[in-house]
């Protein structure tokens, strides 16, 4: 038996490893296909944001995704966010609209915020935060002393679970208010929806591995 | 009209697939056992660019921890989350592919 060699020299055995492989090219394929031309990822997204509950609560967090590009303008999942928190906050759901993140992001959202008519008192930051624990210990330090307890999560669905355990270990009660999205419709779209499925499901293991919620 | 892009994908890929076997089969004389054989070493490729991508998001990873334990200073795992990486891999597959091909 020789090394590891191609899998097309005609009628001979192959290597244990060539089979290993073509199935993984197989699977890879698979995943391309059913990925991108079937509304797989759309499935598990919307599945992953749960149901919203856009009931009365006593602020309204959103948190970091993306973060604001170096001339201080929101990424496109950053706006997103940004604006069903902002719209959240006019339809009265809670007397305070809480943006967390990186510290470009969150003084750029606050400012889009105050622009758009939410008044200075009514916004907090908690900016500085490179992680989604981070965020969370510094959502705790922000809101819990001033009794708050009871908040609207603005995540992308993708994002919903692993924040909201992470806000649920400092103490809050989450209801989530996913950006609602049915998900993209074009096969490009639907594959990187489904590569930040893959980067949130190691982020999980990472995270499950290490004790951490 | 909204969602185009799937039977636009499929109808331009159909065609010049179509094309091509019709000037494989007419012009140059390929076979389907040919054929058989290219989506073979086809399927194999795309495993090794999967294989490369593993490899490569395993040492990205590494890379990344071992910074964050060195210096204390947080570098985000999410760096590794880039469709370039993707690319480079299945580039790597397809030079490791014919490099093997040549041995045979």
């Amino acid at each position: 038996m020789g090394g590891f060699r191609p899998a097309v020299s005609g009628g001979r055995r192959a290597h244990p490893v060539e089979y290993g492989i073509r199935l993984l090219g197989v699977a890879g394929l698979a995943l391309l296909f059913v990925g991108g031309f079937t509304p797989l990822a759309n499935v598990i997204n919307a599945w992953m944001g749960g149901a919203p509950r856009l009931e009365p609560a006593q602020a309204i967090i959103v948190v970091g995704r993306g973060g604001a590009d170096a001339d201080g303008v929101l990424t496109n999942r950053s706006l997103r966010r940004t604006l069903v928190g902002i719209q959240l906050y006019r339809d009265g759901l809670a007397p305070v609209l809480t943006f967390s993140g990186s510290d470009g992001e969150v003084n750029a959202r606050a400012d889009l915020a105050r622009g758009l008519g939410v008044p200075a008192e009514g916004i907090l930051t908690a900016g500085g935060a490179s992680t989604t624990r981070d965020e969370g210990a510094r959502l705790e330090r922000l809101l819990r002393p001033r009794g708050i307890q009871r908040v609207l999560l603005v995540a992308d669905p993708i994002d919903m679970p692993r924040t909201r355990r992470v806000l649920e270990h400092s103490g809050f009660t989450v209801l989530p208010a996913p950006t609602a999205s049915s998900g993209p419709g074009n096969p490009e779209l639907r594959l990187e929806l489904l590569r930040d499925l893959g980067a949130e499901l190691a982020a999980w293991a990472y995270n499950t591995l290490r004790g951490r919620p | 009209m909204e969602n185009l892009s799937i039977p636009l994908l499929v109808l331009m890929v159909g065609l010049t697939s179509l094309a091509a076997f019709l000037v494989g089969t007419r012009r140059l004389g390929l076979t389907a056992g040919r054929l058989r054989r290219a989506g073979a070493r086809t399927l194999d490729c795309v495993g090794l660019g999967l294989v490369f991508l593993l490899a490569n998001l395993l040492i990205g990873a590494a890379a990344i921890l071992g910074l964050r334990a060195l210096t204390g200073a947080f570098v985000s795992l999410y760096f590794l989350n880039d469709a370039t990486l993707a690319v480079l891999s299945g580039l790597q597959a397809l030079v490791f592919q014919w490099w093997r091909a040549g041995r045979a």
